[in-house]
């Protein structure tokens, strides 16, 4: 069982520190609002509110599943093949390199206002992670027991399934783990120019000076992220619930 | 029977030779062992037979690698599958045959190893003695008409290695495959072969070396005169041989 106490010890205390810096008036509440004020927030938006978190989650789920999946299967490719993996290995990392914000623009152009737009900078903002880390994690079985597996004439087919996958799977749950936050990031970024969500949602209550509601929005972004952590540790230990010497601590 | 036909290696990079122009042949159901300095090319002539490195020129006959067995100087245990999941890897790889007459073999090499407690058990749960046991289970599970076995004791503590020696022999003496065995250690080779090949240093090849013991072998050979005989001289030709 977790020990949770540290962790809500540290979280009263951010809070407790939260609230002193501005009662003391170290920083004004038109900067930084009073938790109790980012509550308030959260109780008058209500259903507004809940409904942009829900935009926000739908199209983060759906860009981060595609650059999951998408990743996943370009990783097992491109581990076959070392030379297509050094043809798009360096494509990969140049487009990691351009900022979503830059081509959040050119996303609207392509695929308009709204929805598709959102999934598709999810999408892309998660996909090389997953794609870097599942390359590293394919790469890392025993090379005692790839030999092993070659004496008994194992097929390319059971040394991926049987072998390097299995030894891959602290690397697919930190790519995870890394891709399912960049695709709330890619999500609300996308949302700042296509509108909707709690990306939408931040960037009106920023020319209304409502800060409190940008705070009540990025806690309910963290809550999606925090969402995602919970359900990949989740998936990953059903899947390891027969591996009782993994070193679940890696997850 | 195997035959090896004017076999040589070099490495690849300096193009040294590991050895050149060794020949020798092993009838079938003999237990052989392979005895030399290290870095004269024992593994590597193992390695070879196995199918997993080719040599620079002649030739190896007689041996089928799907009918063989190979136990490594590592258990080379699968960390995540347990004792019995690890002894059948090699017919889950092959898919020869069914897994249910299978299991029921790997459980009988277990029983016959000392391990019918810990089928169940992951490698992690098991000892040094205990994981090499149940590679050598797994080197046997289909059943292999020749068992290569690279120095799979080297790593024991001496009480381990000789029970172990003596469990493979009374399972060779049973099932009597053809082995090939690497090892380092005098007494080992003495305890388990027929026949040693021994390397000569100065011609860069392999000469034989019979011990002349009882066919049957058991823990009490080791404390006769005879055996302590043969082992010295072995020694002396070994020293002699192999190291000039």
């Amino acid at each position: 069982m977790t020990n949770r106490r540290p962790l809500l010890l540290l979280i009263a205390l951010l809070l407790l520190g939260w609230d002193l810096l501005v009662r003391l008036n170290v920083v004004g509440a038109y900067l930084l609002p009073p938790p109790a004020q980012v509550l308030q927030a959260f109780q008058d938006l209500g259903p507004e509110l809940w409904q942009a978190g829900l935009q926000t989650l739908s199209s983060a789920t759906l860009g981060f599943l595609g650059s999951a999946i998408s990743g996943f299967i370009l990783a097992l490719i491109l581990s076959r093949f070392s030379a297509l993996k050094q043809a798009v290995l360096p494509v990969a990392v140049f487009f990691q390199t351009v900022p979503i914000v830059a081509i959040a623009p050119l996303l609207v152009i392509w695929f308009g206002f709204g929805a598709p737009t959102v999934r598709v900078s999810a999408l892309i903002v998660s996909f090389f992670p997953l794609l870097a880390n599942a390359l590293v994690g394919l790469g890392q079985s025993d090379p005692q027991l790839r030999e092993l597996f070659r004496v008994y004439g194992a097929s390319p087919r059971q040394i991926l399934f049987q072998l390097q996958i299995p030894s891959s799977l602290a690397y697919l749950n930190a790519g995870l783990k890394v891709a399912s936050g960049l695709a709330v990031v890619g999500a609300i970024v996308g949302e700042f120019v296509a509108g909707g969500g709690l990306g939408g949602l931040i960037d009106s209550a920023r020319t209304q000076q409502r800060v409190d509601i940008v705070f009540a929005a990025l806690f309910l972004s963290a809550l999606i992220g925090f969402f995602y952590m919970a359900l990949i540790r989740w998936g990953f230990g059903l899947l390891l619930r027969h591996r009782p010497y993994f070193n679940k601590d890696s997850l | 029977m195997i035959e090896v036909r004017n076999l040589g290696k070099r490495f690849p990079k300096s193009n040294q030779a590991v050895f050149s122009e060794v020949q020798f042949s092993v009838p079938a159901g003999d237990f052989v062992s392979i005895l030399g300095p290290s870095g004269c090319g024992k593994s590597t002539l193992l390695r070879i037979l196995a199918g997993l490195e080719a040599p620079t020129h002649g030739q190896v006959l007689g041996v089928d690698q799907v009918q063989s067995g190979l136990v490594f100087q590592e258990a080379r245990l699968i960390p995540w599958q347990t004792c019995l999941e690890n002894v059948l890897l090699p017919v889950r790889l092959r898919q020869r045959g069914g897994l249910n007459e299978a299991s029921a073999r790997a459980r009988d090499l277990l029983t016959l190893l000392g391990l019918q407690e810990k089928e169940m058990h992951f490698p992690a749960e098991l000892s040094g003695g205990m994981k090499m046991r149940t590679a050598l289970a797994r080197g046997l599970i289909t059943s292999p008409s020749l068992l290569l076995l690279d120095e799979p004791f080297s790593a024991l503590d001496e009480p381990t290695r000789w029970k172990l020696q003596e469990e493979l022999r009374a399972l060779y003496e049973t099932q009597k495959w053809t082995a090939l065995f690497v090892t380092h250690s005098l007494e080992e080779a003495c305890f388990l072969s027929q026949r040693i090949f021994i390397f000569d240093a100065k011609i860069r090849n392999f000469f034989e070396f019979r011990p002349d013991l009882p066919a049957h072998r058991k823990a009490s050979l080791r404390q006769e005169l005879s055996f302590f005989q043969e082992v010295q001289r072995l020694r002396k030709i070994f020293f002699e041989r192999s190291f000039q």
